[in-house]
């Protein structure tokens, strides 16, 4: 397909399992190796496991011990590259509280316009 | 002062005599009969030469009691009587020369003495009259006062008096409840503004200047009670005119809006979830889309099938509604699923407890009963006229380690080919529900029927109803 040898990798964070599930199908479809997690402590064990990882979507409320924006952050911290992409359904969160160079999406957004956002990122 | 009551002996014989007036003719008869009276007794028992000393207080008595009229005619007949008691036909004109002239000065004295009594009685008599007005003012005086203060006492408005420079010289009784005041001393004398917070503060001290120059004014603040308990406040201030017609006090009615503004901040909170909660339906809406489109053979299927999902969603949210989107119950759930196969309603058996799911978990499976009732129709069981389905739950174990197990049993179809592609009921049930319930969701394709499994902790996803 014309992709480079290791493919991109993207991690998902989403509670609603159908929601994760087609965003999962929807990059994946586009090449993308897809991790998926139901709450930000899964998906901080799954970056734990794979440094690879350099794109982070996000929901932005979720149980557990973080929600999606200390998860931006921690991932922020981790690799200051990472591409973060944070989406909520309860209206924007104050600019100040999120991680520089993030991307900020309300609920329902158009995956495609994810998509859009990685490419002008990564360029 | 005022007294209600007479205090001397002397008062209460002449109001005695006010209380009970007589005639004309029974007062002069009266009289008479005293003169008579102390005549008979001067004869008796006083000698000559003190003919008149008698007479006196008998006469002032009848003037007292029995008024002027009967005091003058007393005076006379005491004259009249003394004389004629000490009088003999020996002198020339009854009475020695001296005793004539005695009699005509008793006379003039008692006569002056009885005016006086008289004019003490009509006196004491205004004076009465005067003492009985002063008593009924005071006492309507009263009554207003209690009524005004019950008034006060009544209102649950926190109603205060302020002077011209914003300091408190008054609280009403229920102001000083609801603004949890035992003793309003605490509170004498101090700046009434004070008390506000936030913004509040200014504002009163807007009002207040206001109300000096003549002009009221309202505002809403938030402010503490005396002992710290938060609160809001529909704050009036408007100016007490004085004597002269211009603000002399201000008064400030504070009613508490706590119960109000709670309730619009909860009305805000409810706002804010239903648009929560309607951006995550809409999200839900987009992903079902998407899959249906993703195996869609043609428009027109897809249009189809995603019309038919949408309608059961569509009655799933009608049960969750009623439980402000907390849970639902699994039956209200297979009902919503299977409402597209309505019509066979009556081949599918439903038997198992009444179990409580989650909002999520709820419309995961109505969109799963959805799936397998319209295969079911297409491809199953409910595809010909004999088939029929079994669908059966129960929970094993108990509180915190209880599972859910349910069965979905088709049987009596054409014999089941297994599906040569996964479609959007298939990943349904497979991948996402098995994630909603956190347990096992099996579809299954053995000949003679199709078979759906649920084994999954009950834990988070739902409870058993009891009874």
């Amino acid at each position: 397909m014309g992709q480079p040898i290791s493919p991109r990798s993207i991690l998902i964070v989403e509670d609603e399992p159908f929601v994760r599930h087609d965003l999962a199908d929807f990059f994946e479809d586009r090449g993308f190796q897809v991790f998926a997690a139901q709450d930000a402590d899964t998906a901080a064990e799954i970056l734990a496991a794979h440094t690879s990882i350099r794109i982070v979507l996000t929901d932005v409320q979720m149980a557990g011990t973080m929600d999606g924006v200390k998860l931006a952050h921690v991932v922020r911290d981790r690799c200051p590259l990472a591409i973060l992409i944070i989406v909520s359904g309860m209206g924007h969160p104050p600019i100040a509280d999120l991680p520089d160079g993030s991307v900020f999406l309300a609920k329902p957004f158009d995956p495609r316009h994810v998509l859009d956002e990685i490419e002008r990122l990564s360029a | 002062m005022i007294r209600t009551q007479p205090g001397s002996i002397f008062d209460r014989i002449i109001i005695w005599s006010f209380d009970r007036p007589v005639s004309g003719f029974t007062r002069y008869t009266l009289a008479a009969l005293v003169v008579a009276f102390v005549a008979v007794a001067r004869i008796l028992i006083i000698p000559d030469e003190l003919p008149w000393l008698l007479f006196i207080p008998a006469t002032i008595g009848v003037a007292l009691v029995l008024g002027l009229g009967a005091g003058l005619f007393a005076s006379m007949a005491s004259t009249v009587a003394g004389a004629l008691s000490i009088g003999h036909a020996a002198n020339p004109y009854w009475l020695p020369d001296n005793q004539w002239a005695a009699a005509v000065v008793f006379l003039v004295i008692l006569i002056g003495m009885v005016m006086m009594t008289g004019e003490l009685r009509d006196t004491l008599r205004r004076s009465l009259a005067l003492n009985a007005e002063l008593v009924e003012r005071e006492r309507s005086s009263a009554e207003r006062e209690v009524f005004l203060s019950s008034v006060l006492a009544a209102s649950t408005d926190c109603i205060k008096v302020v002077d011209l420079d914003g300091n408190l010289t008054f609280m009403s009784e229920g102001g000083m409840k609801v603004m949890d005041i035992s003793d309003f001393n605490a509170v004498r004398g101090c700046p009434w503004a004070d008390f506000l917070k936030g913004n509040g503060a200014a504002q009163a001290r807007a009002a207040l200047k206001a109300a000096a120059e003549g002009r009221s004014s309202h505002f809403e603040t938030p402010a503490d009670t005396y002992i710290g308990v938060p609160k809001w406040w529909s704050v009036s201030v408007s100016p007490i005119p004085g004597p002269d017609g211009r603000p002399a006090r201000i008064l400030s009615v504070s009613r508490d809006l706590t119960a109000l503004y709670e309730a619009r901040e909860q009305q805000k909170l409810l706002n804010g979830e239903l648009s929560h909660r309607l951006k995550n339906v809409l999200t839900l809406v987009q992903s079902i889309a998407n899959q249906t489109l993703r195996g869609a053979h043609s428009i027109e299927q897809a249009s189809a099938a995603f019309s038919s999902r949408l309608a059961s969603l569509g009655r799933a949210t009608d049960v969750l509604t009623t439980t402000a989107w907390q849970q639902a119950e699994l039956h209200d759930v297979i009902e919503a699923g299977l409402s597209a196969v309505s019509g066979m309603r009556d081949r599918i058996a439903i038997d198992g407890p009444r179990i409580r799911l989650n909002s999520h978990v709820a419309l995961a499976l109505t969109l799963a009963f959805h799936e397998l009732a319209t295969n079911a129709t297409k491809y199953g069981a409910l595809g010909n006229d004999t088939g029929s389905v079994t669908l059966r739950w129960q929970v094993s174990g108990t509180q915190g380690s209880a599972c859910f197990h349910l069965r979905w049993q088709e049987q009596g179809g054409p014999p089941v080919v297994r599906p040569s592609q996964r479609g959007f009921g298939s990943r349904m049930i497979e991948r996402s529900l098995g994630a909603y319930f956190r347990g096992r969701t099996v579809l299954d394709f053995p000949p003679e029927g199709v078979v759906f499994r649920i084994d999954a902790p009950l834990g988070d996803t739902g409870e058993l109803i009891d009874g």
